[in-house]
């Protein structure tokens, strides 16, 4: 029996290690796995994921913006549509995750990163893509046979080699949670189809995948660029792309710049304070290009562009911040707090002077405001002029 | 075993190997840094920093409640322990409360929280010293709502900072007036 | 086996006693009710594969089965004991509004498993010793959505070793030496009193037996469980 059982073994290696990679069939739409299948307990987990989500304290519960995304999913989804279910969660960073069971979960930080509903359409199809090829599924196995010829080699390699000692490492399973570069190029090729059948601009495909690397910049990961980690996009994957772009021939393709924009303006505020308050700063700064570039500066970016400067703090970011600063108050529809920043800059500037002016002019714009005295208080402390 | 037990139901508070809680005695109790505070025996101390925290007060367990004592903290440091060279999270000493209270939200989102909010910082006196005072609120990564406040005063010596925290559906309420009591009993030593 | 180990090398050393299979009542436990309402929770139960690299895979059917076999045993161990438990319909029990309830009582399993049962360093002393611990007002909030004065909490993670893990841990034995850690049964149970809210008992489990896929095994397990619940 174990022998048969180590021969079965031996088998999965051999033809692991042979690279025996013939795609699973893809999902029908309304599909459900065998609840004996392997594929079932993984649904299941990702059920219980769903339930969390659906009750998250993070989750966005906005019914617009809920109604707004989940129309544009549903376009793209086309025959799926009742197979996706979409969360939209407070999260700043770029992520987007399709759970194996249809759940897709979208951060508040890749709606910011976003220039129009194409953009959109773009994420929304390749997530779809990985649904449809069952890659979850696909790569959880992969990583399963990976671990097992792990776990054999480094036994083997320990007994040959006569160590009793720490054949444990071996045996830790190893994650890697990033998708192969043939189920991108899978996902891809599925996003692509439907984006163009839902009527939105294929372009969008590149654009975005192109403005997420150009964010990354050189480094090889970021923490706040977890979708890349977890969709590789390498210089061949994004000419790919372009090439099956540029053979999509749609000239009355939607970009829909200005109904996604107008979606989000409500939000834009606390989206873009969520991705300050991670204080990284390299990062946060190219974001900020990225959407200067995308959007153009208004008083909110100008603003918040100021307060990374500030919490930063190096030697020449005082005045880079209060540059911004007065960028956003020649701007329409300044912020409040921005003078209470600027006082701020100024007091650990020590120029007593203009920060008593600042906060004053914080006071008197909101004099209701909920830290008046703690502002009164920083007054109160400061050296006469 | 106990490594198995732990990681199949979740458990993740990162307890250190010799860490051992300590009983509090109804006393005047060295918290450390010339800090002292009035014990109660509802209280557990678990010497080992939390959240980079120099002593961690607990009465239900880690999980449900905790007392963060920061004590003459320095400037040019970080609050919470990091990996990696943070810059960008170190206290400085000329900061505003108004800072201080965002460098917390900060701290815990970082700590792997969603809906982290602060509330406005209010002055306060804080061992009879002028200090602030904010709320805060915030969701474990699990989802768990938590409600807090911290109250601290930056010295000559350093930061000050007490920090509680309960669960919303029920730890909260129950300890706060416990957490009140060991804030309002805080003296700092003057050298 | 090392934390029999260890726990052995603990009891020798400092007189701590091991985690093992152990129950602790509050203090006071006493059937007062001839017939105590006890409602039977929707379980958190996880049943997986461990491959032979240690990789744990959920097994859906696996799950389906346990869940009605335990909760089949449990009522037919609470039987024994002279106690009746009513299942729950899940959809109230998962209501949006008790949603921080549930994450408030998986916490304070989370809290008695590592500071009642859990290592002995770990103990609060506030607590000598004693199951003191409460859901405080969501308990009401349960009592309401269920129509119980008192609520068992099961949370049960159950693996089992894939037949490749079983081949290679013999491998492992006679090549290495080291052996490999196979199938395990760990969970809780906790009952809590929805008048009060305090978690009157608790009882852990950490095993490397038992099987819930089969019903006379589940009823092993749902026996150990309960076996010092006041009769
Ligand atoms: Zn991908």
């Amino acid at each position: 029996m174990r022998w048969i059982s180590l021969t079965a073994s031996a088998m999965t290696l051999l033809l692991a290690l042979g690279g025996c990679s013939a795609g699973l069939p893809e999902l029908v739409p309304r599909a459900r796995p065998d609840i004996r299948s392997d594929e079932a307990g993984l649904w299941l987990v990702a059920a219980k994921s769903e339930a969390a989500l659906q009750q998250a304290p993070t989750a966005i519960s906005d019914p617009g913006l809920n109604r707004y995304v989940r129309g544009i999913a549903c376009k793209v989804a086309g025959p799926y549509c009742p197979d996706i279910r979409v969360y939209l969660v407070r999260e700043p960073g770029l992520d987007a995750r399709m759970l194996p069971n249809g759940a897709l979960q979208i951060g508040s930080g890749l709606l910011l990163r976003l220039r129009d509903e194409a953009q959109l359409a773009a994420v929304i199809g390749h997530e779809l893509g990985h649904y449809v090829e069952r890659h979850s599924f696909d790569k959880a196995w992969r990583q399963r046979v990976g671990s097992d010829i792990r776990a054999w080699l480094g036994v083997l390699a320990q007994g040959l080699a006569g160590g009793g000692g720490d054949a444990a490492d071996a045996l830790m399973p190893v994650r890697d949670g990033a998708f192969s570069s043939s189920q991108e190029i899978a996902a891809d090729s599925i996003g692509l189809r439907q984006m163009t059948a839902a009527g939105y601009a294929p372009a969008a495909v590149v654009d975005f995948w192109h403005a997420s690397v150009a964010e990354l910049g050189e480094r090889q990961s970021s923490i706040a660029l977890r979708l890349l980690a977890r969709h590789p996009a390498p210089g061949s994957r994004l000419d790919r792309l372009r090439t099956a772009v540029a053979a999509v021939a749609e000239p009355h393709a939607v970009r829909g710049y200005v109904r996604y924009q107008a979606a989000l303006a409500p939000f834009r505020a606390a989206f873009l304070a969520d991705e300050v308050r991670l204080r990284l700063p390299t990062e946060t700064l190219r974001l900020f290009e990225r959407l200067r570039r995308q959007q153009g500066l208004d008083a909110t970016l100008a603003f918040y562009w100021g307060e990374v400067y500030r919490l930063r703090g190096w030697k020449d970011d005082r005045q880079l911040a209060l540059k911004f600063y007065g960028e956003a108050s020649r701007l329409p529809n300044a912020p409040v707090a921005l003078d209470r920043s600027i006082g701020l800059v100024r007091r650990s500037e020590s120029d007593w002077l203009a920060a008593r002016a600042a906060f004053r002019r914080y006071l008197a714009a909101a004099p209701d405001a909920a830290d008046a005295a703690m502002i009164r208080a920083y007054l109160a402390e400061m050296p006469e002029a | 075993m106990r490594r198995v037990l732990v990681l199949a139901l979740g458990l993740a508070v990162g307890l250190t190997a010799c860490a051992r809680f300590q009983p509090v005695q109804r006393d005047r109790v060295a918290v450390g840094g010339g800090l002292s505070v009035m014990g109660s025996a509802v209280w557990n101390r678990f010497p080992v920093g939390v959240l980079g925290a120099d002593a961690a007060w607990t009465q239900d367990g880690l999980p449900l409640d905790r007392v963060l004592f920061y004590v003459a903290h320095g400037d040019g440091t970080p609050l919470f322990e990091h990996g990696r060279d943070r810059r960008s999270l170190e206290y400085r000493a000329n900061m505003t409360a108004t800072e201080i209270a965002d460098l917390w939200a900060s701290e815990l989102a970082l700590a792997g929280n969603g809906d982290v909010r602060t509330g406005a910082p209010q002055p306060v006196r804080f061992a009879g010293l002028p200090g602030f005072r904010f709320d805060y609120s915030y969701a474990n990564p699990s989802g768990l709502v938590f409600d807090g406040f911290v109250v601290g005063a930056a010295t000559a010596k350093g930061l000050y900072l007490i920090a509680f925290a309960g669960t919303r559906a029920h730890h909260f309420l129950a300890y706060r007036s416990a957490a009140e009591h060991l804030i309002g009993s805080a003296e700092i030593a003057v050298e | 086996m090392r934390c029999r180990l260890a726990c052995l090398v603990l009891w020798a050393v400092i007189g701590a006693g091991c985690a093992q299979d152990t129950a602790r009542l509050a203090e006071g436990l006493r059937r007062t009710d001839a017939a105590p309402r006890i409602a039977l929770m929707p379980m958190d139960i996880l049943l997986s594969r461990v491959s032979a690299g240690g990789f744990s895979q959920p097994v859906a059917d696996w799950m389906a089965s346990a869940d009605y076999n335990l909760t089949q045993a449990l009522r037919q161990a609470a039987v024994e004991r002279g106690l009746v438990l009513r299942s729950v319909d899940p959809a109230p029990a998962a209501a949006p509004g008790l949603r921080q309830a549930q994450l408030l009582q998986d916490a304070v399993q989370d809290a008695i498993l590592l500071h009642h049962f859990g290592d002995a360093r770990d103990r609060l002393p506030s607590k000598f010793g004693s199951l003191r611990w409460s859901l405080g007002p969501t308990a009401r909030q349960l009592r309401d959505a269920v129509s119980a004065d008192y609520a068992l909490f099961v949370r049960l993670r159950d693996s089992y070793s894939s037949a490749g893990r079983r081949v290679l841990a013999v491998v492992s034995m006679v090549l290495v030496g080291m052996p490999l850690s196979g199938g395990q049964q760990v969970g809780i149970a906790t009952l809590v009193d929805l008048r009060t809210g305090q978690v009157v008992w608790a009882r852990a489990l950490d095993r490397s037996t038992g099987d819930l896929r089969d019903p006379g095994p589940a009823l092993e397990t749902a026996r150990l469980l309960l076996k010092d619940l006041p009769q």
